[in-house]
């Protein structure tokens, strides 16, 4: 059932441009989800599967963003080996931050994770000399085409740039899958469902910890480099504490700890509002006001509701 | 060569002496009761044994070998586990992947190795352990659905699934039925020799300690008042006199 579900849903989602041949903006829509879900699956394996809270997650989305830029642009790399090092180089940041701050209690943990983004996009916005100040990094070359066996495939063209991201989309899923059906993943939901149990168990926490809060960051990282080869900039409002908050709205929505979550939560978040064209405001208001609704009936998203819909059907 | 050996712990709250000196020594494997009055630090010295808590002063060995100060995580590796008062489950797992978790290996390499090559688990083991406690029909429950005499079972199963040396159970029988705490008993009864086990069981169910145990250890106060067979115990004037009255 799920495995014909999967399939159902990345052929969809491969078919995509296919089904809406000249539509430029549907594309361009379909691409911006893809490059939101990404850092998405780095927060939910942090805060839906092991519940740790991070406010300032897009701050390392930003540093996987400005060093892909970077490297595409001054150093010329392609663009898979720049997403894999910007990927590195968050995760490297994340776990140089989550050394002192893991070890604080959740609550005051959180408020770091806050300070720690709020930190990160001032420097994406004043360290002039390196990621170009307010203005960001523009002019990122668009990925080279990619040839297998003779056979060349452009991938510059939004089509073929909406199937990047569609690879990079789904090898973070897979990533997110396997992490959690390992006795890795089990253990980062002991650590949620009961610490001192977990450490009674064997479970070093702090290290279980530092290790999925570095992955995390390092996913938000290609997300962020994603995004931003996309967009052909790195700009600091892709990556500042609104992003950051947008994010955790993102897989509060989708279903923190389901690994469709960051998906659903995604095409809501991103997909709907700009298709029904709401103004950026309203779009503000309403999600406020579905946060809220979700925080009261339906704390595991909308596929926690989905699935307990499911089951009340069953059982009656 | 004992194979646990508590000795001089203190440990105080503010103004409240929790532990006073206690001590003791276990030479081998076995079962050994733990009671007194509520209050009398029985969770604290356990909390400590495991690392859950840290003695003022005081030493503990395992076969020697000083074991007080190391981390929770440390002690279960040695071959600690426990179970909690409060009793402690992961709720929203199922009877079958709670035993499973306890099993498996907690090394965070091995946990990370997983993610590529995800190893074996003992599944056959993990149904036939919940079939001795007639849990069967639960395997596929989450934990959090079983009543807490339930609950407790599978809690204390897990502890048996990885294989501990010593174990450390605090109130296994409160609020449990007694059906349910009967199988307890055969269950542990089985376990602790099958496994080379030294089980020490802190408990206020008189008749299901004293049918269990070969050893009695009595505290009050935050230290030792007594220290003998259940027979022994049962006789004893000062042991009448604060606790079994
Ligand atoms: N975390 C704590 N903070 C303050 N006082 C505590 C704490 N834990 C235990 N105590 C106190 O220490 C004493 C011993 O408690 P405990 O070890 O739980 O006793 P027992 O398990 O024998 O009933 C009690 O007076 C209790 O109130
Ligand atoms: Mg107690």
């Amino acid at each position: 059932m799920k495995a014909a579900a999967t399939l159902l849903a990345v052929a969809t989602a491969a078919l995509l441009p296919v089904a809406f041949p000249g539509q430029p903006y549907m594309l361009q829509l379909a691409t911006l989800t893809l490059c939101g879900i990404v850092p998405a699956i780095g927060l939910n394996l942090l805060f839906g599967y092991t519940g740790l809270v991070s406010l300032g997650h897009m701050g390392f989305a930003g540093v996987g963003g400005y060093a892909a830029a970077l490297l595409m642009k001054q150093a010329g790399w392609p663009f898979l080996p720049a997403l894999g090092s910007g990927a590195l180089l968050a995760g490297a940041v994340g776990l140089l931050v989550g050394i002192p701050c893991l070890r604080l209690r959740s609550h005051f943990f959180i408020i770091v994770t806050l300070a720690v983004g709020l930190i990160l996009s001032t420097l994406f916005t004043n360290l002039d000399w390196l990621t170009g100040g307010a203005e960001g990094l523009p002019g990122i070359p668009r990925p080279r085409p990619l040839a297998i066996g003779g056979v060349r495939i452009v991938l510059a063209t939004p089509i073929g740039f909406y199937w990047v991201a569609l690879a990079v989309t789904l090898g973070a899923l897979l990533l997110q899958w396997a992490v959690v059906r390992s006795p890795f993943g089990s253990a980062l939901a002991a650590i949620r469902q009961d610490e001192t149990m977990a450490a009674a168990r064997g479970v070093d926490v702090f290290a279980h910890k530092l290790a999925v809060f570095a992955l995390s960051a390092g996913i938000a990282g290609a997300g962020g480099a994603l995004q931003a080869s996309f967009l052909r900039v790195a700009a600091p409002a892709s990556f500042d504490l609104a992003a950051s908050i947008n994010l955790v709205a993102v897989v509060i929505i989708g279903g923190p700890g389901y690994l469709a979550g960051p998906v659903l939560g995604s095409i809501v978040f991103v997909a709907l509002p700009e298709a029904l064209r709401a103004a950026a405001q309203a779009r503000l208001f309403v999600f406020g006001a579905v946060l809220v609704l979700l925080a009261l009936f339906a704390p595991r998203g909308l596929l926690g509701l989905g699935t307990r819909l499911l089951r009340r059907h069953a059982a009656s | 060569m004992p194979l646990l050996e508590v000795a001089a712990l203190r440990k105080r709250f503010g103004g409240v002496v929790a532990l006073d000196g206690a001590g003791f020594t276990i030479d081998g494997p076995g079962i050994v009761g733990l009671i007194g009055p509520n209050g009398a630090g029985k969770t604290t010295l356990f909390d400590i044994v495991c690392g859950r808590q840290s003695a003022d002063s005081g030493t503990i060995r395992f076969e020697n070998r000083r074991i007080d100060g190391l981390p929770p995580h440390r002690l279960a590796r040695l071959g600690f586990a426990r179970s909690f008062q409060e009793c402690r489950t992961l709720n929203e797992e199922t009877c079958l992947d709670n035993l499973l978790f306890a099993a498996q290996d907690k090394r965070l390499g091995h946990g990370l190795r997983g993610i590529v090559a995800p190893p074996a688990q003992p599944r056959d083991a993990a149904r036939a352990l919940l079939a001795t406690a007639g849990l069967e029909r639960f395997a596929n429950t989450p934990a959090g659905d079983l009543s807490f005499g339930q609950r407790r079972l599978v809690e204390i199963l897990s502890t048996l699934m990885a294989a501990p040396r010593v174990l450390l159970l605090d109130e296994p029988a409160s609020g449990v039925n007694p059906t349910l705490l009967a199988t307890l008993a055969a269950v542990l009864r089985e376990a602790a020799p099958r496994l080379g086990l030294l089980l020490l069981v802190i408990e206020h169910n008189m008749a299901f300690v004293m049918g269990l145990a070969a050893r009695i250890v009595v505290m009050h106060q935050g230290a030792i008042l007594a220290d003998g067979t259940p027979a022994d115990i049962r006789a004893d004037r000062r042991v009448i006199d604060a606790y079994l009255g």
